[in-house]
């Protein structure tokens, strides 16, 4: 067990393993790894039955605790807006000294990248049109449709998820380079806890976050494999099956642990810029192939529809209508973006030392939101302009099988056969890179807040994601993936609820003792002052003592 | 109150003292006092007897030493001590309570400060000394200039902007200083379906038309003439209406703000209104000119110390 207690605070040790094969918090480490190796027993030994199971759990989250999801998401963003344009605001990550270890740019870079995803790809075309056939509240595939289906992909991938985000990422980087406490999620509960953040609630708190970034991790690892086998089938027409999909978890799930192997500054350092340059030239292909200038005018109407129904749409839980739209997407959207928290959250709290609260929380909002904004009108709105000039039938694939849609999309335009390869190749080095990172930030909720965890835990969790990933498409493809991120997101929402009182008590603090040392520093000058007088006054007696004893 | 015979200097052994005393020149010239103190407030208590030890041929108090400083300070700095009675005080003990105490005892009527004074933090004790001392208070910054030249007045048509209005007028004819007011306004609380564009601009246009009827009725109570002082309205649409004068003073080229100070007492403490309080602030380098209701402050202050 790591001592949590004893902390340097200058030079970071609390945050470097000392282990060279296993370096882990036993009692967070091994209960995480049973709940997730009884899961993985129970889906495989019930089999297909699991996916009832499934899907009650999802429905009944999904009916009960569907307002309070929209509530909390509601709450932690106008909890982070309020951090930064309140006196809080103003305090440094790292403390006052502290200067930005990434220019302006490279900040905005990395968040940019901290919102791409094998998400964004899955769902940027397949959302949108499957709002337009079936909107929640307009004629399908009418132009309200159209309207609504981007204003509320814009809210699933708005403000809110990056609230989400902000607000983990804030907490974590407040109490690591603040506090200097190791990076974990129990160390945020440091405030109401105190040193009980070492013991058992501490450990249910860090499992928790473990079991919840490992399913919100699995969902988005499985939602990535649906969408790389639906291209080899359409690009290859090898058979679209569990089967095929399993087989590419495994060979998939196996590039990540070599990545793993070769280390953070090898594999996927490469690998995530090679994301990044792909990412920006088929969004940059799209943008310029497809139709330019309604992807331009969307881009700019969604943002302003987005503005203006936004109190509406955040607040919406289908009260007077009771149907399941909402549970099957908004729902699962904010429980989905609730138990990946930790991931993103952690990612960015690393990214952001020497940032201010204030340019923390609007940087992450704004910096990936938008870039996000416009991947969903390239994407989402080139197949709307095909959809409602009837040039091509996306919907069709979208009912069908919705991780296709993004292929169909391409086919649409020229060099499809380049693009799609393309388009398989960025989910799949996405796949790798989530993998890689992800294991990275188990590993460290697993070893007590180190960065640098041994290489063998690394590929441990690694296999692990892999596997969870693979039984939940055994035990019930995209809707036991959504179930996973629901049940463990609805626990973890109440955590960060919690989290957010912690965080203000420990602003609060931070904040008073900031004045306290300005006032200090003044008090310090005036006795300075003082002291300077003090010492001239003396010196001249000085000087006029022994004047006046030569003269005697 | 609109005298200025006895002038009171607080200064904090800062670089701010230059600033102040340089600005007390100034006031001497235009406002021709009897007396002018230059105090300081030793926090003896916060002195670490160490510090004391440190100097052990010392043989002389430490108010006497820095007294000798600051009459070192004046002396270079101060130029009409010949035309006025001058004098250096430093005493011990909480600086607001000494302040106001001697402000209180001597009938101080006029006490210039610098809004950053002090070491308990932000402003602290301007804050508190201008809740509870009786004497007109001027709060200039490090970049003040000495000159007074348009004076703007905050205008609500209380007994506070009356008292406010007629300390300008007497600026004026010791400067010859232009006078100016300002009157900030709210819009009433509405709901939809009553608030739109339309009806909040008609809304607007309503409560400006009462403004200027108001302000009429105000300036014939005060028998002046409201075409020669001009009261500019605008709309305070986020309740701070501190910035909105601290604008305006700006865009007119106002060199000093005079507002007439409401105080209201809390259980036992006096809390100054919060107009006062953020022009106050050391952000803002305008000259704020705070005129208490000496009467009701020093009711307020007997019952304090009762």
């Amino acid at each position: 067990m790591t001592d949590n207690s004893k902390i340097e605070p200058e030079n970071e040790t609390h945050l470097k393993s000392s282990k060279k094969y296993f370096d882990v918090d036993a009692p967070v480490f091994w209960p995480s790894a049973a709940v997730i190796v009884i899961f993985i027993a129970i889906t495989l030994i019930v089999g297909e039955p699991m996916d009832q199971v499934f899907s009650s759990i999802q429905s009944n989250i999904s009916n009960f605790g569907g307002w309070f999801f929209v509530l909390s998401v509601n709450i932690f963003l106008f909890f982070v807006l309020y951090i930064a344009f309140s006196k809080y605001g103003k305090i440094r990550l790292g403390g006052s000294k502290s200067k930005p270890e990434f220019s302006t740019v490279a900040w905005f870079a990395m968040l940019f990248s901290a919102g791409m995803g094998i998400g964004i790809l899955f769902w940027s075309v397949g959302e949108p049109i499957n709002h337009f056939i079936n909107p929640p509240d307009a004629e399908p595939r009418s132009v309200e449709a159209a309207r609504q289906s981007m204003e509320i992909t814009f809210l699933h991938w708005g403000l809110h998820a990056w609230g989400i985000y902000a607000l983990v990422g804030m907490a974590l980087a407040f109490f690591t380079f603040n506090k200097k406490l190791p990076l974990t999620i129990s160390s945020v509960f440091y405030p109401l806890l105190g040193e009980k953040v070492n013991g058992p609630w501490g450990k249910v708190i860090n499992v928790l976050a473990v079991v919840a970034t490992l399913f919100g991790l699995a969902t988005s690892l499985g939602l990535g494999v649906q969408q790389v086998s639906a291209g080899l089938a359409h690009l290859f027409n090898l058979p679209d099956t569990i089967t095929t999909q399993v087989i590419l978890i495994t060979v998939i799930t196996l590039a990540a642990t070599g990545s793993v192997v070769a280390g953070l500054s090898g594999g996927v350092k490469r690998l995530s810029q090679l994301n990044m340059i792909l990412g920006a030239v088929f969004l940059a292909f799209m943008l310029v192939v497809g139709p330019t200038l309604f992807i331009m005018d969307s881009f700019i109407q969604n943002i302003g529809g987005y503005i203006q129904n936004f109190f509406e749409l955040s607040s919406w839980t289908e009260t007077y209508k009771q149907s399941d739209w909402q549970s099957d997407w908004t729902v699962f959207y904010w429980a989905w973006w609730v138990s990946w928290s930790p991931f993103v959250g952690m990612f960015i709290a690393r990214i952001s030392r020497g940032r201010t609260l204030k340019e923390f929380v609007l940087g992450v909002l704004i910096v990936p939101t938008l870039l996000t904004f416009l991947w969903l009108s390239t994407f989402g709105g080139s197949a709307m302009y095909l959809e409602l000039n009837s040039l091509a039938d996306i919907a069709s694939a979208v009912t069908g099988n919705i991780a296709t849609s993004l292929y169909v999309l391409l086919e649409q335009f020229p060099l499809s056969a380049v693009t799609s390869v393309v388009g398989v190749v960025l989910v799949t080095s996405f796949f790798v890179t989530s993998s890689d990172s992800g294991s990275l930030v188990v590993d460290s909720l697993t070893a007590g807040g180190k960065l640098d965890a041994p290489v063998p835990q690394r590929i441990f969790w690694a296999l692990t994601e892999g596997a969870v990933a693979a039984v939940l498409l055994i035990g019930g493809g995209l809707g036991a993936l959504q179930t996973a991120a629901i049940s463990t997101g609805l626990p973890f929402a109440v955590l960060l609820i919690i989290l957010m009182w912690s965080l203000l008590k420990g602003l609060k603090k931070e904040h008073t003792g900031m004045m306290e040392t300005r006032m200090e520093a003044e008090r310090k000058q005036y006795l300075e002052t003082l002291a300077k007088m003090m010492q001239k006054r003396e010196q001249a007696k000085v000087s006029d003592q022994s004047k006046k004893k030569t003269e005697q | 109150m609109y005298q200025f015979d006895d002038i009171l200097i607080c200064l904090d052994l800062s670089e701010m003292d230059d600033s102040l005393i340089r600005y007390s020149n100034f006031l001497v010239e235009k406002f021709k006092p009897k007396t002018v103190t230059f105090l300081h407030v030793i926090k003896s208590y916060e002195i670490p007897p160490e510090m004391i030890a440190a100097f052990p041929h010392l043989d002389q108090p430490l108010t006497e030493i820095v007294k000798e400083e600051l009459q070192e300070k004046t002396d270079a700095i101060f130029l009409h001590k010949n035309k006025v009675k001058t004098q250096v005080k430093v005493l011990e003990g909480s600086t607001t309570d000494n302040i106001v105490r001697y402000a209180r005892e001597n009938n101080i009527t006029f006490t210039l400060m610098g809004k950053k004074i002090g070491y308990e933090g932000r402003g602290g004790i301007v804050r508190k000394v201008i809740s509870i001392i009786p004497s007109t208070v001027l709060l200039i910054s490090e970049t003040t200039q000495p000159r007074i030249e348009h004076v703007m007045v905050r205008m609500d048509f209380s007994k506070m902007s009356a008292l406010a209005l007629k300390m300008a007028l007497r600026l004026g004819e010791l400067t010859g200083a232009k006078i100016s007011c300002h009157h900030a306004y709210k819009l009433p609380l509405k709901y939809f379906p009553v608030s739109s564009p339309e009806n909040d601009k008609k809304l607007m246009t309503h409560v400006e038309k009462h403004g200027r009827k108001e302000y009429q009725k105000f300036m014939k109570k005060l028998g002046l003439d409201d075409e020669k002082i001009q009261c500019a309205n605008s709309l305070d649409p986020e309740n701070d209406e501190a910035h909105i004068l601290y604008k305006q003073a700006l865009t007119i080229n106002a060199d000093m703000i005079v507002i007439g100070s409401k105080i209201k007492s809390e259980l036992a403490d006096i809390i100054i209104d919060s107009t006062s309080e953020k022009l106050a602030s050391a952000e803002k380098n305008i000259p704020v000119l705070i005129i208490k209701d000496r009467k009701q402050t020093i009711g307020f202050l007997k019952a304090l110390f009762k």
